[in-house]
Order: C-alpha cells, then sequence, then structure tokens
C-alpha cells in the first residue's frame, strides 16, 4: 500500500488489530532512527514478535519500557529524550492510559507532540484504542483505523485510512498479518499485470483465455464438470509453463486434482488461512489459481461470509493473478465477477465476458 | 545543597505503589538488595541502579519526577545537578 505518513498519525483499533505491527510495517523500512516508546510490552518481547514477522529493526531502533505514571511526568521525559536522541519517527505505542477522563493527556498530546516533536522535523506514530481516539483524531495529520472483526471462519482485518495530509483518503483496505511476511495489503498490482492467459482449451474459443487481473466464476450444478473444466485449464497452462495452483475448500478434489498433475492444495475453511494462502500463492508470481469449495464457508457459517470472501477474491485478483473460482450458483453475485462461464447440458458457455456472450460450445 | 538521603526516603515513599513495587522488584533481582537500601546507604549509585534495572529513559524519569518532588518540597534543583547528585560519589559527605 502507499502512503506517505507526515507529520503526526494516529493509528487507532482494538487489542489484536496490529496497530503495533502497522506502524513497525511503515517506519521499519523508511526510517533510519526510530525511539519506540511502549506503554504494555517490554523489548525483547516486542523485537522478537517483530522479528517473527520479518522487522528486525536492530540498532536502528531505541526502546523505552516505559510504566504509567503521571501524564507529565512520562511527557516530560518523553520530549527530553526526543531533543537528546534526535530521532527521525517517534512512536508511542500507546496514548490510551494518557487519554482517560480527568487527566492532561489532550492537552499535553496537543502541545508537547503536536507543538514541538513534530516541528522538529519528527515524524509521530501514536497509538490508541478506539474509545479514546476521537479525542485526538483533531490534532493528527493522518489518521488510520484498523477494523478487526472475530468470526468462527477466521479474521477479518481491514485499514480505513481516514485522513492522510497532502495524499488522498476515504477508503479501506482489507489486509492480513502472518509471520514472516508481516502486514499484508490487498492492494491492486501494477496496471501490467493485466493479460489474457490463452489455454489450449475451449475457453479460449468462449472467452478468449484466462485474464490476469481478474475474477472469473465457473457456475454450474454439482457434476456438471466444473472441477474438470478447472483442472483441464491448469493442467494446460501448467504444461505450457505458467505457474498455477489448484486450492480446494473441503474435501473431494484433491486426488483428481493429483491424478491430472496439477498441484492441488487444501485449506481449511477459514477465511484467514485462505486468504493468506491465496496471497502467498499471488505474491510467488502465480499466473492463476484456481479455488474449488468457497460454498463451505456459506454452508459453515451462511450467506454473507461467501460475499465477503468473493468480494476479498476480487480484490486479490487485483493484485495481477488469474483467480478463478467455481460455485454451484451464483448467489445474486454476478456483479463481483469479471468474467462468468456457466456449464450445463449443452456444454460450456460464456455468459460475460470480454467477447460477450459466446458458446455454449463442447470441450473435451 | 538540600539534597539529602532523608528527602530521598521520603520522595520514594510517596511514589505511587505500583511505580514504587516495580522498582524495588526489578532492583531486588538484579542487585539482591531492595532499592531503598541503594538510596539510603548509596545515593551516588542510584542514577546507574536504575539504568540497568530499568533502563535509561526510566531512570531520567525517575530524576523528573525527583526534581519535581524536590521543587514542591522547597527544594529548587536542576535536573543536570540532581543527575550529579546520584552518580557522584563526591557529592556526599
Amino acid at each position: 500500500m502507499r502512503l506517505e505518513l507526515r507529520g503526526v498519525t494516529l493509528v487507532y483499533g482494538p487489542a489484536g488489530a496490529g496497530k503495533s505491527t502497522f506502524v513497525s510495517w511503515y517506519t521499519h523500512g523508511r526510517y533510519s532512527k526510530i525511539f519506540w516508546v511502549s506503554a504494555f510490552e517490554d523489548e525483547t518481547t516486542f523485537r522478537s514478535n517483530m522479528k517473527k514477522l520479518g522487522y528486525d529493526f536492530g540498532d536502528r531502533l531505541s526502546f523505552w519500557e516505559a510504566p504509567l505514571v503521571d501524564a507529565e511526568s512520562f511527557f516530560n521525559t518523553l520530549i527530553d529524550s526526543v531533543y537528546r536522541e534526535r530521532p527521525d519517527a517517534l512512536v508511542v505505542d500507546s496514548i490510551t492510559a494518557f487519554l482517560t477522563e480527568g487527566g492532561r493527556g489532550v492537552e499535553l498530546v496537543h502541545n508537547l507532540i503536536y507543538r514541538v516533536v513534530r516541528k522538529l522535523g519528527v515524524d509521530v506514530f501514536l497509538t490508541a484504542e478506539r474509545h479514546v481516539a476521537e479525542k485526538v483524531t483533531y490534532v493528527a495529520d493522518n489518521v488510520i483505523e484498523l477494523v478487526y472483526e472475530v468470526y468462527p471462519y477466521g479474521a477479518l482485518r481491514t485499514a480505513v485510512v481516514r485522513k492522510v495530509r497532502g495524499w488522498p483518503a476515504g477508503y479501506t483496505v482489507p489486509y492480513i498479518i502472518a509471520e514472516g511476511v508481516g502486514m499484508i495489503f490487498l492492494t491492486p498490482g501494477e496496471a501490467g499485470n493485466v493479460g489474457v492467459l490463452k489455454t489450449g482449451t475451449c475457453l479460449d474459443q468462449i472467452t478468449g483465455g484466462l485474464y490476469k487481473g481478474a475474477l472469473t466464476a465457473v457456475v454450474g450444478p454439482t457434476g456438471s464438470g466444473k472441477t474438470w473444466l478447472m483442472l483441464t485449464v491448469a493442467k494446460a497452462l501448467k504444461d505450457a509453463g505458467a505457474k498455477v495452483s489448484y486450492v480446494n475448500l473441503g474435501g473431494g478434489a484433491r486426488l483428481y486434482a493429483e491424478k491430472t498433475g496439477v498441484e492441488a492444495l487444501e485449506v481449511e475453511p477459514d477465511l484467514t488461512k485462505l486468504l493468506l494462502l491465496l496471497y502467498q500463492l499471488t505474491a510467488s508470481g502465480h499466473d492463476a489459481i484456481f479455488v474449488r469449495g468457497l460454498e463451505i464457508l456459506s454452508l459453515f457459517y451462511g450467506r454473507e461470509i461467501l460475499y465477503t470472501a468473493l468480494q476479498l477474491l476480487h480484490k486479490l485478483s487485483r493484485m495481477g493473478t488469474a483467480v478463478v473460482v467455481s460455485l454451484r450458483e451464483l448467489y445474486n453475485a454476478d456483479m463481483i465477477f469479471d468474467v462468468i462461464v456457466k456449464i450445463g447440458e449443452a456444454g460450456v458457455e460464456a455468459v460475460r465476458s470480454p467477447l460477450g456472450r459466446r458458446g455454449p460450445v463442447r470441450c473435451s | 545543597m538540600c539534597v539529602s538521603k532523608d528527602l530521598l526516603a521520603k520522595f520514594y515513599g510517596s511514589l505511587d505503589f505500583s511505580l514504587r513495587t516495580m522498582i524495588h522488584y526489578r532492583v531486588l533481582s538484579i542487585y539482591g538488595k531492595p532499592f531503598d537500601q541503594v538510596l539510603i546507604e548509596e545515593p551516588w549509585r542510584v542514577y546507574d541502579v536504575l539504568v540497568k534495572a530499568m533502563g535509561r529513559h526510566n531512570a531520567d524519569m525517575f530524576l523528573n519526577i525527583l526534581k519535581n518532588w524536590l521543587e514542591k518540597n522547597q527544594c529548587n534543583v536542576s535536573l543536570d545537578e540532581l543527575k550529579k547528585f546520584l552518580t557522584s560519589r563526591d557529592r556526599w559527605p
């Protein structure tokens, strides 16, 4: 995600949303001298956790394990330290305790952070819990809200870019956090990633091929041949040198897939794990990813989660990979798909594609 | 100079219970003796003991809190001067 956060940035959200991880992600690659003040974490744990995510700060970061004391003593020491150490970036993680009712926290944040530290040319990152964040949003040049919802089918995380000084704001970006890769935003890739893959199958006749950077649905009733078509296309692409994977939620297809020589990956009906796997495949340069069994999410957890999954796959496809999902029906979600292929008794038909409506044709 | 062992002990006693307990156990775990013993017997080591037990920023914060408390108790001393008291043997009789 491209962001330029200059001045004072407020990052807020509930516990577990990834506020510290977000600030680590942003500061790790951009600053050579970071002063990190943590009100709840010890240095060893912080460094170890961030290293696991891929953010090894080494000696670029000086850390203050700050105990909770009165706001005045804390901010006095903070300002003295900033003057002495002259960091490029100051992180206060978090300011929640100083913004509780009756304290002088808001006044101190305003006068000392905004009027003193910022004027020294130090970029400041403040994290806070949501219930106190509203008190200081007016002070911040940039405001990022991290929304974090936990469901039985996985955790959904979304960054809400509310305000960025000098940059566009007012948009949301889904993200995941995982060991080794850190914070991953599902943002569109470069326009150059969009392209067509010729498959050498009947798909070329009806849709013109498989489209990178697009989400394709293969729709048909059970036993109509969706899995067969996806595996045929996947195998043809693989034989032509493309990098493809077949991802299966639930049972039934893995043995079938591997018989055709296509790599099949099983994933639990867990949206977080599915997204992480698909991201890793995309990031490793996959040309196409085929996903079977998404409807198991709907079966277990209701229709809404299927829509959420499809929206996320739509965003993921925009990173440049061709993403193909098989479904028994469209569930009124046809607007999400760039290409829709239907399989019926008459054969395979494109009902939406860059070539328009074509088919049905018989595929072999 | 108004800084004395008695005042240091009074100040330590005035600290919030949680902060005092934290200092106590951190110092005890590293030096094998409680912080108030250092404060009374070797006040010139206080700053270094705090740096080792709690980090430099917390030692500096301790100085800030102490300076404010001393001011409220009619003992005005600069941070630099105070730091010298808590690091130099020759400041004490």
